[in-house]
């Protein structure tokens, strides 16, 4: 049996509500709780190992301990670990302890660096005009780069054999064609003066091709216009070099310096694939000597941890002035592009934009 | 698994005893069946040899276990070589394995960290016709082995893990002799004294066990008087020479010329190793008198040899208060040696290690050479090392020196692979997994495996040294002169906490000598001193007992030759 069909009003469809919890609240109060969750993850990732080695770096836990590290409360030794690398001046002039792989890592951040720039940048001053085969030579030159760190390590730790092809090739040089010399035997790797500069030799020719690229792409992207008038005014190329392109240059120099300086500060696959932080301590950085107390020789996670941050307390005190300039250049750059009144500009457009925004 | 894999185990004691097997009529058939088919054959292709009682043994070995025999390989000549009866550290620990298995019904797998290069004596089938080692186990017991390869350097890194995180993923774990002591404080080592005194195993055994008894059992596999891990490996450093250039009639007229006394065998002292190194040290033909290493993490060992020899029986590293020996007349007149010794070493000595070493031995460019002993193993008849010179080389204990009128001669092991039982795991299957390292480490197996080509774990007792097939990989002379050297060998500093820190620091304390940052006295001062902070660090009373314990890892003085 058919069943009549009722015909009711339709029922008023109820308006969208917030759920009941957000009744109320403001849109920033509730933008607020949705990336909460968010931010939590984000200062679990980030703050949670740092308080791990900050709770470490009070205690002189290591794994052979015998208890886990969340009970290194038990060996509570307070500042001792920052105490004990911050004194270790003493065994500065015998090549050992902390502040002495400090400096190391210094010289080789500073002579790496330094050349790595220079060469990088002549380089890509050759690189800025077109000429025949000039994209078979830059992928050619950007080779080094793409290399496994180890396997650099490697190239050059028979390079550097005292009877290897470096040598070699010096003494073709020198004692064949020039007859200034007998056979050079340079001993890379086993002396401790020269067995440091091996080690930066190894990390310029990885990254020299890092620094090329960032310095080319600035040259790249310098206006033309300005370099066609300096041009057309008669500007020699000295002159353009240095009252144009390095000053246009400038803020992208400062971040190629920086990324290389943290980059090379925590070198380590090169000093201890080619020397293992040898011979003695000579080529010892601030990496090689976490890694020797931590892991190589001795499991002392307290120390390692202490060492660790007064590292990062040592560069960021380095860092931080470092960076100022980067943002001078920024601030002059808008200035020159926009005018004296660039920060009242900016301002502008700014506030244009969020007038668009709230239409 | 196959019930009839397990048939040893499932008959009586009495006729395993007898080595009596159950023959069914099925069986006597179509044994009868296949032997005449292969008389037949043989017989027809006029090829049949004389039926000898050898060549029965032969043809039982390659089908069964031999009469009395509970387990063990087959399918090879002198199979039975490696077959074990019921009263064997091996039978001991596959009836363990057996009933913790309830005879296969309930099969295990355990998990085996081991180095890359190692495993191969375990999965690789050895010698035709034979099962793998971890093949055989599991086809006697019902154990399965899933084995996880690793790097020696990585290894240590994840040992570190295990110990941090206590992951017990793992059942066995690679370990070396101067782990012991960290990896048991730090709690991540079983503790197997119960285990050993329950199954006992062949350590010790005059005929199965390690060469040197009791004494090479506390320097391989205890710390603090208790047994900790198993050893399956001898990382003995051996000298080698080339006899080619000792026995040549010029050279030893020119040698009586320049020192005054003959140029005969292997010097004996480290004396006559000093004259006879700086004799063959001839650059000009690409001839080193001594190419001991002298590079970071290895070199410390030919210190060491030097060091221990400075007294009779022994010159320790400690005293038994923890108080550093090395800061004396002995310590410095190892370094200053050492350093001298650079002088007969080839160039880049510093940074060179094992592979060039091996390379420039089976180049005939070093006269002598203080190596693993596998170096008889690997160099001779290797295209890629040898070069014509394998054929010379034979193998010596180091030199040493006369105290109190008493010839002392030292060699001194390190490294040496371990396996151990993995504490955090699950306990229920920490017999099982001892059970596996007693088994595969006593002399009846380990000998089998040590023949085995396909890795490094190196042969350390008199039934491998006395094996054919070990012998036909070692060399005969490597063998023999193994007796001789595993007895007479000295540990390196180890059963104690930190004794990888105490070597880091005598390692770059050595460094800094022969680069000549530092003279000898000041290198052996700031060790001494690098070793008191760690002894404070770790606490001398505990310390102290661990040296104690260790004094039994010492040779007291064996004869030799």
């Amino acid at each position: 049996m058919a069943v009549p069909a009722i015909e009711t009003e339709p029922r008023p469809r109820r308006p969208l509500k917030w759920p009941a919890g957000f009744g109320g609240r403001s849109e920033k109060t509730i933008a607020q709780l949705l990336v909460t969750p968010g931010q939590l993850l984000m200062l679990l990732i980030v703050a949670f190992p740092a308080g791990v080695a900050v709770y470490l770096a009070f205690t002189g836990y290591q794994p052979t301990s015998g208890y886990e590290w969340f009970d290194a409360y038990k060996d509570w030794t307070w500042f001792s670990n920052y105490w004990e690398a911050l004194r270790s001046w003493g065994a500065f002039w015998t090549g050992g302890g902390f502040w002495m792989a400090m400096f190391r890592t210094a010289v080789v951040t500073v002579l790496g660096v330094s050349v790595e720039l220079a060469l990088g940048f002549a380089l890509a001053l050759l690189f800025v005009k077109s000429f025949r085969g000039r994209s078979l030579l830059t992928v050619v030159f950007l080779l080094p780069m793409m290399v496994v760190p180890a396997v650099t390590g490697f190239i050059f730790y028979m390079l550097f054999q005292t009877q290897g092809p470096v040598n070699g090739a010096l003494t073709v040089l020198f004692h064949d064609w020039l007859h200034l010399t007998g056979h050079i035997q340079v001993p890379w790797l086993s002396d401790p003066n020269i067995a440091l500069f091996s080690v930066i030799l190894a990390d310029i020719w990885q990254w020299t091709p890092l620094m090329f690229l960032i310095l080319l792409s600035g040259l790249v992207a310098l206006p033309e216009d300005q370099m066609n008038a300096a041009r057309i005014l008669g500007a020699r190329p000295w002159h353009q070099f240095r009252y144009l392109i390095l000053p246009m240059l400038w803020p992208i120099i400062l971040i190629a310096v920086i990324i290389r300086s943290i980059e090379i500060f925590k070198i380590f696959d090169s000093a201890w694939l080619l020397t293992s932080g040898g011979p003695g301590d000579a080529t010892t950085t601030i990496s090689v000597y976490l890694y020797r107390e931590t892991i190589a020789n001795a499991t002392r996670w307290g120390y390692g941890s202490a060492v660790a941050i007064l590292v990062l307390v040592i560069v960021s005190l380095i860092a931080i002035p470092a960076i100022r300039p980067i943002e001078a250049a920024q601030e002059e750059t808008i200035e020159e592009l926009v005018g004296g009144e660039g920060a009242e500009v900016v301002v502008d457009v700014e506030r244009a934009v969020e007038a668009e925004a709230r239409v | 698994m196959d019930k009839q894999d397990l048939e040893p185990e499932q008959s009586s004691p009495e006729e395993a005893a007898a080595g009596e097997k159950v023959l069914s009529r099925s069986t006597l058939l179509k044994t009868a069946g296949a032997t005449g088919a292969g008389l037949l054959i043989g017989g027809m292709a006029g090829k049949a040899k004389a039926w000898t009682p050898a060549s029965y043994n032969r043809a039982l070995a390659k089908n069964r276990l031999a009469k009395g025999m509970v387990g063990g390989p087959t399918g090879f000549p002198g199979a039975q070589r490696y077959q074990y009866g019921p009263n064997t550290a091996a039978g001991r620990a596959i009836a363990g394995l057996r009933r913790l298995t309830n005879n296969g019904k309930k099969p295990l797998t355990l998990s085996w960290r081991i180095w890359n290069g190692a495993v191969g004596q375990l999965n690789v089938p050895f010698p035709k016709g034979a099962p793998a080692v971890s093949a055989l186990l599991e086809k006697e017991a019902g154990v399965k082995i899933k084995f996880i390869q690793d790097t020696p350097d990585n290894n240590e890194q994840k040992n570190l893990q295990t110990l941090s995180t206590r992951d017990g993923s793992v059942h066995i774990l690679q370990t070396q002799i101067t782990d012991n002591g960290d990896y048991a404080e730090g709690k991540m080592l079983r503790n197997l004294d119960e285990f050993v005194a329950k199954y006992k195993p062949d350590w010790a055994d005059p005929k199965w066990g390690y060469a040197g008894g009791a004494t090479t059992v506390a320097l391989m596999n205890k710390y603090n008087g208790s047994v900790y891990s198993v050893s399956f490996d001898g990382d003995y450093q051996v000298w080698v020479y080339r006899i080619d250039l000792f026995d040549n009639s010029q050279n030893q007229k020119d040698f009586k010329a320049k020192y005054g006394y003959d140029l005969t065998d292997f010097p004996k002292t480290w004396k006559e190793h000093d004259d006879v190194a700086e004799f063959f040290t001839r650059p000009d033909k690409q001839l080193y008198g001594s190419g001991d290493l002298k590079n970071p993490y290895w070199g410390y060992v030919n210190w060491m040899m030097r060091y221990v020899t400075a007294a009779a029986p022994n010159q320790h590293y400690f005293d038994t208060n923890a108080k550093p020996l090395i800061n004396s007349a002995a310590g410095i007149r190892a370094t200053q040696e050492h350093v001298r010794s650079l002088a007969w070493t080839y160039p880049d000595a510093l940074s060179k290690s094992w592979p060039e070493q091996y390379a420039a031995m089976g180049a005939g460019q070093l006269a002598m050479a203080s190596m693993f002993s596998n170096c008889t193993k690997f160099i001779p008849g290797n295209p890629s090392l040898d070069k014509g010179f394998g054929k010379y080389l034979r193998t010596a204990l180091a030199p040493g020196r006369m105290v109190g009128g008493k010839l002392v001669r030292r060699s001194v092991i390190y490294f040496n692979a371990q396996f151990a039982v993995n504490a955090f795991s699950n306990s229920k299957l920490h017999e099982a997994a001892y059970l596996v390292l007693q088994w595969a480490g006593s002399g009846h197996i380990f000998t089998w495996m040590a023949g085995n080509p396909a890795g490094y774990f190196d042969p350390h007792g008199n039934a491998q040294f006395n094996d054919p097939l070990v012998r036909a990989s070692y060399k005969p002379f490597g063998c023999d002169e193994l007796k001789i050297i595993v007895p007479n060998t000295a540990p390196p500093i180890a059963g104690m906490r930190g004794a990888n820190d105490y070597t880091a620091s005598l390692d770059t304390n050595l460094q800094k000598a022969l680069t000549k940052q530092i003279t000898p006295a000041q290198a052996m001062a700031n060790t001494a001193a690098a070793w008191e902070k760690t002894t404070n660090r770790y606490g001398r009373a505990k310390q102290a007992r661990a040296i104690q314990a260790g004094l039994a890892a010492w040779p007291t003085g064996y004869k030799y030759g």
